[in-house]
């Protein structure tokens, strides 16, 4: 797989071609695609580790700036990228806070007490965890309910740029994610049994 | 062992669909009535509804710390100087965040470790970092993280130990609970608070944005790396491997002049807080910027006006009603403070962050806020700034230029408003503000969105239609709008829909109680009466106006001061000139003593004094007036604002009357083009320009441009204003004077005429000016030998004179007229030289003796009764007054009385007068000539040939620098000099001046005819003298052209 070096601007053909190829492909292609992009992410977080602090929705425009040809791609292209990177991110964040979990149960201090940011830090990645496994569950009965959960949770977009990358209306994602702040609110509610 | 939330979701999403759009209190029951039977069902949508008010967690702080980390773990120090470190916070431009705790102290507070990527060379370094460590460490305030301490690592890696702050940062704190737009206002009065209270220390924050400005649980804020950003430029100065003083942190969050390389002072933190500002109440960013590049993002910062917040908020994609609320709520106030805190040049911004947190204030409590002042005349002075020369179409006035006039106007207004402070006036001019910004500035027209410039008559009369549905419950707004409407169809000369609206003004505004307003309206209709010419009966109106906003407003109150200029304006329109300048004079001076009084107003005032000294001709006084106010008004508006178009035409009218002719024809040409651009070419402004030109040309002696600008002129006067206007008559006449000058006695007779008669007609029987045209018609009709009738045109004048001077109040003009009449009239038996006498005493006197032309028709009088030593003494006086200095009449007077009574004095005087010429007007003063012409002649009867041919040779020196050389005083001075070599026999150096001074004055009908034969027996007596007698018979028999006298 070509790899650029960090920070540098590299048109990825392989990325853009096979975007395209999702246009007539469908899930198949869209499943081909995303080790790409959630490689091209990890890419471009690594690239600003040592510089600007990092928004997940920067970075997944800059990653589409970056990578795809636009000249050769389209708007519903875009939409398939931003689809895909949210689940992309989605991934990225759990790898991460399983890893965080991993190395602070090793490390031998896990912080609980109530009140303090670390404990609250802990208390987001049991929050993304939850999420997660919920939406695992989910994926079978409520694909659209999913996709709007990964792209206004784990990518940070309003919910107007959800209806954009996700083809849907903005009322419809509104009321979607509605819904789905219910049910994660509910199934995180300290009354769940 | 699944939730039954996840297990039973399809049913229960069903649920929620069908009662979600009721009402979030019918939804219960609803709902539940729907799970029948089902109770597990009815626990799970239970728990929904309840959930549906809890807030999601946030995620975002973890997701960005996972990013990071994704990009390449890093490996955490396990501590940093005294503290262990907990975890790692974030990473930013300057290097990471961490958590850490104090070793070995029980229960000390968690702090956040700033650890900067960058080693810290050299002891100066290290002390500068204290020292500004300390001044970090002494900000306490609330909203501000306090800095603890800091130190270096073993490694020299600086860090700072700052207060750790929990919550999140303001944008996701608002999105998360969804605040409205007040709760989010107050939110960023509380970061004002805390960036004034640090201007106030002289700390500036320059990196204000989301990231650091953080909200705790109880919505309270806290500021982030306070002067952080400061310190380390200071610290990268430190560095041997930096060259740029300055560095961009966060290029989206960047000021113009961060990028610009420009000073960094607290208007940084105020377009900084304009961002915070638009980003919270948005939820976009001012700028797109997302992925772009540095150079992208520049470009956009310093040359891109963001989109106004209120539609940005709208402009996100498909809207909601909520969109529309915060829109609606955004637009106006806070449209306005977002887009003053965020303009390109610090200067137009808030002066102080104080002044942005007092706007917020007022927008919380319902006031006026103070973003909208100038508002107007920023978006035009930008618009000017990308359009510098507006371009004229044949469809009309084109919307920039001509909203240019309308806003000064409407800011004349506003600031005027201002300045009497009541609430209720300040919120009718916020109402008109918005009436007009919508209307004009922004009313989306199907023109305007295929990008076809709109003429601003269709957006007026847009407007126009509007006014009465939009505004029909509050008559005084739609007063004011009327007036400013009136205004703007005044500024683009058309009258007839100005009055309409003028008297809409007036009878909306005299309904509502506020007598300034009414007043105000009052004097809207006389300056529309006096732009349509209709001046006869102005003056006891504008008298009542001044009188009633003395006692209303005060005297030295801006509307008292805008009444006396239009009542000056009447005054200079009736010929009452004298009058006009004293009461200007007044009001000029009240002005400039005034603190109080608008910009507007003094520049309004001062231009209509310096008309009137023009017109009472002290272009002495008037021209270094004008060059004032053209740079006052420069440092003012900018160097191309419409604004100073009139204040151009009054000073190259200044320098015509001043005969600074190159100068002059140059300034006036100029004033011509501009007036055609900015008002189009049918409008009366640029007539008033092109007839400015007529006479810059006609002093020039360029006599058939004259003749061609003045028909200009005149026709579009007729056009646009009427063929009975008083500007018309004024360009008739000229028009009658050139073809009388050029021989054609028989055209200008019926222009004369018609001059004669409407001017009566216009200004009444009795009028001096009036009057005056009917003296007039005499001239072509001696030219064209109707001596009968001409004999009774001038009777006919000589009774209208007497009957007017009987009059109980008598202008000081209308005595100098009817004295000049009687000095010189033909026929010779209406002379009365001893009541000319009489009659310019009394001019003399009202004036207290200040006023030249009154003066010199008083020597002229004395002369001419046979005084010719009081006449001296009194054409002395007159000369030695500032606008005596450019009078050749004067001087010719000087110097022929001079000749007979005291001749011993005419050498001093002529030196005196050259030197102070040449020191008040310069070297290239056009003006000596005449003198150094006096000179050489007095030296050339006096016997002192040397001295004449020497002060003929500076005369043709003086000439080269100031005149083109075909003006006729080249073809004079060239004889004289070719008559002095001559004596001297220097004949074959005479020879060539004498054959260019002959054709000049065969060229000029400037020349009187006995110059012209003077000319031509130098010719002869020279050819003559060479023995070319050829020569000398074809100049002996050479036919003179006969040209009319003037």
């Amino acid at each position: 797989m070509p790899t650029s070096a960090p920070g540098s601007v590299t048109r990825d053909d392989d990325l853009t071609a096979r975007l395209v190829a999702v246009r007539d492909g469908g899930q198949p292609a869209l499943d081909a695609l995303f080790p790409l992009v959630y490689d091209r992410l990890h890419q471009l977080a690594r690239a600003r580790a040592a510089g600007a602090p990092i928004d997940a929705t920067e970075l997944v425009h800059e990653a589409y700036l970056k990578f795809v040809d636009s000249s050769r791609t389209t708007w519903n292209d875009r939409q398939h990228f931003f689809a895909v990177a949210a689940r992309a991110m989605r991934q990225i964040v759990v790898d991460h806070v399983r890893r965080q979990g991993a190395a602070k149960r090793g490390a031998g201090f896990r912080l609980t007490t109530l009140g303090d940011k670390a404990a609250a830090s802990d208390a987001a990645a049991d929050t993304v965890l939850a999420v997660h496994e919920a939406l695992e569950a989910l994926a079978a009965t409520s694909p659209r309910l999913v996709e709007v959960v990964e792209a206004c949770f784990f990518l940070g977009l309003t919910t107007e740029e959800a209806g954009e990358a996700l083809g849907l209306s903005a009322r419809t994602v509104k009321r979607e994610w509605q819904k789905a702040r219910m049910l994660l609110g509910a199934l995180l509610a300290p009354s769940a049994p | 062992m699944t939730d039954p939330l996840v297990a039973r979701w399809a049913d229960a999403e069903r649920i929620l669909d069908a009662v979600l759009d009721l009402p979030e209190s019918e939804q219960p029951a609803a709902a539940l009535a729907r799970c029948g039977d089902d109770g597990e069902l009815a626990v799970v949508v239970r728990r929904l509804l309840d959930a549906s008010h809890a807030d999601m967690p946030a995620a975002g702080g973890l997701i960005s710390d996972a990013l990071a980390l994704a990009g390449g773990a890093e490996a955490l120090p396990t501590r940093v100087g005294p503290f262990r470190i907990v975890r790692e916070l974030g990473r930013g431009g300057m290097g990471r965040v961490l958590l850490g705790v104090r070793e070995h102290l029980e229960g000390a507070p968690r702090v956040a470790i700033k650890v900067l990527d960058r080693p810290m060379a050299g002891s100066d370094a290290r002390r500068r970092f204290d020292r500004e460590r300390e001044t970090l460490a002494r900000l306490e305030h609330p909203h501000i993280a306090r800095l603890h301490d800091g130190g270096v690592t073993a490694d020299g890696t600086p860090y700072l130990v700052m207060e750790f702050v929990e919550g999140e940062p303001i944008d996701r704190h608002c999105e998360t609970r969804r605040l409205g737009v007040e709760a989010r206002v107050r939110l960023l009065r509380q970061v004002c608070d805390a960036v004034e209270y640090a201007h106030g220390r002289l700390i500036v924050h320059r990196d204000l944005k989301p990231a650091n400005v953080m909200v705790d649980a109880h919505g309270q804020v806290k500021l982030l790396d306070f002067g952080i950003a400061k310190w380390l430029d200071d610290l990268e100065a430190d560095s041997p491997l930096t060259l740029t003083a300055h560095r961009v942190l966060t290029p989206a969050h960047a000021a113009p002049e961060q990028f610009r390389g420009e000073a960094i002072t607290a208007a940084t933190d105020v377009y900084q807080l304009g961002l915070l500002l638009y980003t919270v109440l948005t939820g976009t960013r001012a700028h797109a910027v997302d992925g772009a590049s540095t150079d992208a993002v520049r470009r956009a910062v310093c040359d891109v006006d963001p989109e106004l917040p209120s539609r940005a908020v709208l402009a996100r994609g498909r809207t909601s009603a909520e969109d529309r609320t915060t829109a609606r709520h955004v637009a106006g106030d806070l449209d306005a403070i977002v887009m003053k805190a965020l303009r390109k040049d610090p200067r137009d911004r808030y002066a102080t962050v104080e002044a942005l947190r007092r706007d917020l204030d007022h927008h919380l409590a319902d006031r006026p806020v103070s973003a909208h002042d100038g508002t107007r005349l920023y978006a035009v002075r930008k618009y000017v700034r990308r359009h510098p020369v507006p371009v004229a179409a044949a469809g009309g006035v084109l919307l920039a230029s001509a909203l240019a006039l309308v806003v000064v106007t409407w800011q004349a207004r506003a600031t005027a408003a201002e300045r009497d402070r009541a609430v209720a006036a300040e919120a009718s001019a916020e109402a008109v503000n918005a009436f007009l910004v919508n209307e004009l500035l922004a009313a989306p027209t199907p023109e305007r969105a295929q990008g076809r410039e709109v003429t601003v008559v269709e957006v007026l009369g847009q407007a126009s239609r509007r006014v009465g549905a939009s505004l029909r419950d509050t008559p005084t707004v739609q007063g004011d709008v009327h007036e400013t409407l009136a205004r703007s169809y005044l500024a683009l000369g058309r009258h007839e829909e100005a009055r309409v609206h003028a008297r809409e003004a007036r009878r909306l505004l005299g309904s509502g109680g506020d007598a300034v307003a009414e007043l105000r309206a009052r004097r809207l209709l006389v300056d529309v009466a006096l732009a349509g010419g209709a001046v006869k009966d102005l003056k006891p109106e504008a008298d009542a106006i001044v009188e009633g906003l003395r006692t209303a407003a005060g005297a030295a109150h801006a509307e008292t001061l805008l009444g006396e200029a239009t009542r000056g304006r009447v005054l200079e329109a009736l010929d009452e000139l004298s009058a006009a300048e004293s009461a200007l004079r007044a009001a000029d001076d009240l002005a400039a003593r005034s603190p109080g009084v608008t910009f507007e107003a003094r520049t309004t005032v001062r231009s209509a004094f310096l008309e009137v000294l023009l017109a009472n001709g002290k272009a002495g006084l008037a021209e270094p007036l004008a060059r004032g106010l053209i740079e006052t008004m420069t440092a003012r508006y900018g160097s191309s604002h419409p604004a100073l178009v009139p204040a151009g035409r009054l000073h190259a009218r200044a320098l015509t009357a001043l005969l600074e002719y190159e100068r002059a024809v140059e300034a006036t040409e100029t004033q011509v083009r501009l007036h055609e651009q900015l008002y189009g070419p049918d409008h009366p402004a640029t007539a008033r320009a092109i007839h400015d030109l007529a006479v810059a040309y006609g002093r020039a002696a360029r006599d058939a441009e004259s003749f061609a600008t003045s028909r200009r002129a005149l026709d579009i006067r007729t056009r646009t204003l009427g063929l009975e206007h008083p500007d018309t008559m004024t360009s008739m006449r000229n028009v009658a004077i050139s073809l009388r000058r050029s021989g054609r006695p028989a055209e200008a007779l019926p222009l004369y005429r018609l001059v004669a008669r409407n001017s009566a007609l216009a200004l009444g029987e009795r009028h001096p000016r009036a009057i005056r045209a009917a003296d007039e018609v005499g001239s072509p009709l001696m030219d064209l030998g109707h001596v009968q009738e001409a004999r009774a045109v001038r009777r006919a004048v000589a009774a209208r004179f007497a009957t007017a001077v009987a009059a109980a109040e008598v202008d000081p003009s209308l005595l100098d007229s009817y004295a000049t009449f009687l000095i010189d009239v033909e026929p010779e038996d209406l002379r009365d030289p001893a009541r000319a006498v009489t009659l310019a005493r009394r001019a003399v006197a009202t004036t207290g003796r200040t006023d030249f032309e009154f003066l010199r028709t008083l020597a002229l009088a004395l002369e001419a009764a046979g005084d010719r030593r009081e006449a001296l003494a009194t054409a002395r006086e007159a000369s030695a007054l500032p606008d005596g200095l450019q009078s050749f009449v004067t001087e010719d007077l000087v110097v022929r009385l001079a000749r007979t009574v005291e001749p011993g004095s005419i050498e001093p005087w002529l030196l005196a007068r050259l030197e102070r010429l040449r020191r008040e007007r310069g070297p290239d003063e056009y003006l000596q000539v005449r003198s150094l012409d006096h000179l050489a002649r007095y030296y050339a009867a006096a016997g002192r040939p040397a001295e004449a041919e020497t002060r003929v040779r500076e005369e043709l020196d003086v000439l080269a620098r100031s005149v083109p050389p075909t003006h006729f005083m080249v073809g004079s001075a060239q004889g004289e000099l070719g008559e002095r070599l001559m004596a001297r026999g220097a004949l074959t150096e005479a020879e060539p001046l004498l054959l260019k001074s002959f054709e000049a004055h065969v060229a000029s009908r400037r020349f009187v005819q006995a110059s012209r034969v003077r000319a031509r027996d130098r010719l002869v007596r020279l050819y003559d003298a060479l023995g070319r007698p050829a020569e000398a018979r074809k100049y002996r028999d050479y036919v003179l052209p006969t040209f009319s006298d003037r």
